[in-house]
């Protein structure tokens, strides 16, 4: 019999999913801001949340005081998690969509500079993980848009369970002063189990406390 | 939303699978990735054959998974029952024999469920009229009837007609649910469905809590009118389990609000973080 094709062979299928998902890590790293680039160790519920572990919550809500590494920890937690997509239920190359809550404002903004809201607001919705850096720097705004506009990204992903990533140095008990009482009651299902605290010095402060 | 089951060795053991045709057999199974994480879904046999039998090309298909289907309501393995005027088939004892991961959201009632909610009939309840479903299934054989079934999967309640008109739909608790309702769809939302669930948990609120129906109405519009509760009370259930903190709160003059966010302070105890990681 001449050799078989690539197709029936089950290693070489393998290794074409394993050549993927160097591919998807090694792009996503490059979008990684160069500050956050270095691979640190991570809380052990932030790892278990990237390596999907059976027991692990959807999303997941980083907190603690300002300067202990929550959005290095997001951004290295996110890479990992592009990683681990590439296990038993294979669907494609992750879309990972991350934003500073303040940038993501703008960007929706109905006149946003050169912009197309309506577009970004379907890819924030759809997008295999939504990584939203500093959830608590947005300004509330008066009339409550910026807390409309994220409780229909959360809203969305949320039905759609859809995963979320979120840091934030306001504590989950006091976000709905800015994030909404709807979008509150949302978050306190989507990060159900999926609450991390992080502590420890201000790292900018460079050990001078 | 077809998922992945598994199926148990104890399957190809079991005297009450055994007794089937292989058709009905390999339909019960096919039927395990048609229903949700629930182990329910619409019974409707044209979509039960476009799910479980698509590339089937007899003509008579739809027919014989009708009679699948009958045969397996006959030996118990599934409930054809109905919630709101909608068929729906479930398998029997379900989380006995599927241990779901990362379960999606229940869509639909179990027939343990709805038995307890038929109780207190609602006006869909009447409206259309059961498919063909609740009629005694034509095809079973007489053997089958008798027997022992010791393997048998379902044991469990199995379908059940709603409950006859005894208690007619009751003015208060319609009037509460519908302001209830208003109120939700004048904030914004969609109008919400009034289900059985809401009319009992009215009834319940009305009946067993002793709240007037002015009090309770009343008790919308205050929790409507604050910023907080506004979020909460979505449904006559939450009403319920919260119109004593309504109440109280009402009386003292609303909620007094907290002191605005700041930044996560350093060197919290546990206890602190504890407390802090709930979203309030």
């Amino acid at each position: 019999m001449p050799p078989t094709s690539p197709d029936e062979n089950p290693r070489s299928s393998g290794s074409w999913r394993e050549e993927r998902r160097h591919e998807a890590v090694a792009a996503f790293a490059a979008r990684i801001p160069a500050l956050y680039a270095e691979e640190i160790q991570l809380h052990d519920d932030v790892v278990s949340w990237a390596d999907r572990a059976a027991e692990a919550p959807t999303s997941l809500f980083v907190w603690g005081p300002i300067g202990v590494g929550k959005t290095h920890a997001a951004w290295q937690a996110a890479r990992r998690w592009v990683g681990a997509q590439f296990a038993d239920a294979y669907r494609g190359t992750p879309v990972v969509q991350t934003w500073r809550s303040t940038a993501l404002f703008d960007a929706l903004r109905p006149d946003s500079e050169g912009g197309t809201p309506k577009k970004l607001m379907r890819e924030l919705q759809t997008a295999d993980l939504l990584l939203i850096d500093d959830l608590a720097a947005a300004r509330v705004s008066p009339s409550g848009w910026t807390q409309e506009r994220l409780y229909e990204i959360f809203d969305e992903r949320y039905i759609n369970r859809r995963p979320v990533l979120v840091t934030s140095d306001v504590k989950p008990n006091q976000i709905s002063h800015i994030v909404g009482e709807r979008v509150t009651s949302r978050a306190a299902e989507i990060f159900r189990g999926g609450v991390v605290h992080l502590a420890g010095r201000d790292r900018r402060q460079g050990g001078a406390s | 939303m077809a998922r992945i089951r598994s199926i148990k060795p104890e399957f190809f053991t079991s005297l009450t699978i055994a007794e089937l045709p292989l058709s009905a057999r390999l339909t019960f199974i096919g039927l395990w990735t048609y229903v949700d994480d629930n182990g329910v879904g619409p019974a409707d046999a044209r979509l039960i054959r476009a799910a479980i039998w698509p590339l089937e090309e007899a003509p008579d298909i739809l027919q014989r998974t009708r009679e699948d289907l009958q045969r397996l309501h006959a030996a118990r393995l599934i409930a054809l029952y109905e919630v709101s005027g909608r068929p729906l088939v479930a398998v029997n004892s379900w989380s006995e024999h599927q241990k779901v991961s990362h379960p999606r959201k229940n869509r639909f009632m179990r027939p343990e469920e709805a038995a307890e909610l038929a109780k207190y009939p609602t006006p869909e309840d009447f409206q259309s009229p059961p498919e063909d479903y609740q009629s005694p299934p034509e095809t079973l054989r007489p053997e089958q009837g008798a027997g022992s079934r010791e393997q048998g999967a379902g044991n469990r309640g199995d379908a059940e007609p709603p409950a006859s008109a005894d208690d007619p739909p009751r003015a208060d608790v319609e009037r509460v649910c519908r302001h209830l309702a208003d109120v939700l769809e004048k904030s914004g939302s969609k109008r919400p469905m009034i289900t059985a669930k809401w009319r009992n948990d009215t009834r319940l609120l009305l009946d067993r809590d002793g709240v007037t129906t002015e009090q309770a109405l009343a008790a919308i519009d205050w929790a409507h009118a604050d910023s907080f509760w506004t979020a909460h009370i979505l449904s006559p259930g939450k009403l319920r389990a919260k119109y004593e903190t309504l109440r109280r709160q009402a009386m003292n003059g609303g909620r007094k609000h907290a002191a605005g966010p700041q930044t996560t302070e350093r060197n919290l105890t546990d206890e602190e973080i504890e407390d802090a990681s709930h979203f309030a």
